[in-house]
């Protein structure tokens, strides 16, 4: 296969440096006035419950943070070259229980529900990135909650279709509904929806760009559903496919 | 009486300005959208704004700002903004439209503090 892209002109490039580094300082000056903040507050005699609570906002600024920064990492080795996979066999009920764990570990106001059927078939896939991957469509699920009083609404199901070669992750959310004409496009580096869309800018705009490439570089996808997950103007399904590991057939 | 009107949407910064002005004892009404804001600001007319530039909705910052400013009938209106991403040009932009305060985040909480009580301390005396 043959990258057939043009090549930027220089006018291009400087244009794209500049919208990255103005989505860069957002992203990042964002979360650290919250950590900042929140640690300021933090101080002897305060009451535990309020005590636990900036902490809480500190770890999920933290937690934030952080996949900025994966993202970051990851988008430079992709330009790079294939990244390096080191891909095992995952079963998909211990994998969805330890993602869930973790991610409410890191964010301690969030629940995550998990649905799948006991008799998945293990998938193929390098645990680190697909963790990394459910990681991104959890925290964009949970920052596009319209009230974020409500501590549940997180779901990731896994479901497997009878001979399909693919077991389907779908991560929903009850944020605005993307409109369908945006559902490849947010998927580009630095996408970004149009403001008037009403949904809270995620991140620096790398997350699901990342997460497709990793997908199909372990043999699945990521996409949008059309659709979304519910009726009415709420809610998005992204929807994740790993490949199956196929059964060695005897001679 | 006057109050100071956030218009923050990111929830966790909301959630900490929130914290701060109720531990400082200031009035404050939060409001994450422009059109919120110009909702809250008709109820009554805020004594200081403290304007982010990126919102979600029909309306960023500077139109937040355009539409008080034609509706201020007469009244003062001080803007702090409050941004993460300020360039030059913004900032600029700012000063000719004679802000009260520019933050670039993240600032210190005594930073924050003191602009918007000077603020608030100014519409009690004006």
């Amino acid at each position: 296969m043959t990258d057939i892209t043009p090549p930027l002109d220089l006018a291009q490039l400087r244009e794209q440096h500049a919208l990255f580094v103005r989505t860069a300082a957002h992203a990042l000056r964002t979360p650290l006035q919250s950590l900042q903040g929140f640690a300021e507050l933090l101080e002897p005699g305060l009451p535990p419950a309020l005590a636990e609570h900036y902490i809480s906002f500190i770890k999920r600024e933290a937690a934030y943070l952080a996949g900025v920064v994966d993202d970051l990492a990851l988008r430079h080795e992709l330009a790079q070259g294939p990244l390096m996979l080191f891909p095992t066999v995952v079963e998909v009920g211990a994998f969805l229980h330890e993602a869930a764990c973790t991610f409410e570990a890191r964010l301690p106001d969030c629940l995550v529900a998990i649905e799948y059927a006991e008799d998945l078939p293990t998938v193929h896939a390098d645990r680190e990135h697909l963790l990394h991957i459910v990681f991104t469509l959890l925290r964009n699920a949970e920052r596009c909650r319209p009230d974020r009083g409500d501590l549940g609404g997180l779901t990731v199901c896994a479901h497997h279709e009878p001979g399909a070669r693919q077991v389907v992750f779908v991560v929903e959310d009850d944020g605005l509904r993307i409109p369908t004409e945006y559902s490849e496009a947010m998927f580009e580096p630095f996408a970004r929806l149009p403001p008037a869309l009403g949904r809270p800018r995620l991140g620096i705009g790398l997350g699901l760009f990342v997460a497709r490439a990793v997908a199909r570089q372990m043999g699945g996808d990521l996409y949008l559903a059309s659709g979304g997950n519910c009726s009415g103007q709420f809610g998005n399904a992204f929807v994740l496919t790993m490949p199956v590991v196929e059964r060695q057939v005897e001679p | 009486m006057t109050y100071a009107l956030i218009v923050e949407d990111e929830f966790a910064l909301g959630e900490f300005v929130r914290r701060l002005l109720e531990r400082e004892g200031l009035p404050f009404r939060l409001a994450e959208s422009g059109a919120l804001a110009l909702d809250l600001a008709e109820d009554g007319w805020p004594g200081v704004v403290l304007l982010d530039l990126t919102l979600p909705g029909p309306l960023d910052g500077w139109q937040v700002w355009d539409e008080l400013r034609a509706r201020c009938g007469g009244r003062l209106l001080r803007v702090i903004l409050f941004a993460a991403s300020l360039n030059s040009a913004d900032e600029m932009e700012a000063r000719r439209r004679a802000a009260w305060a520019i933050l670039r985040k993240p600032v210190a909480r005594a930073r924050l503090i003191e602009a918007v009580r000077s603020a608030l301390a100014d519409e009690a005396h004006g």
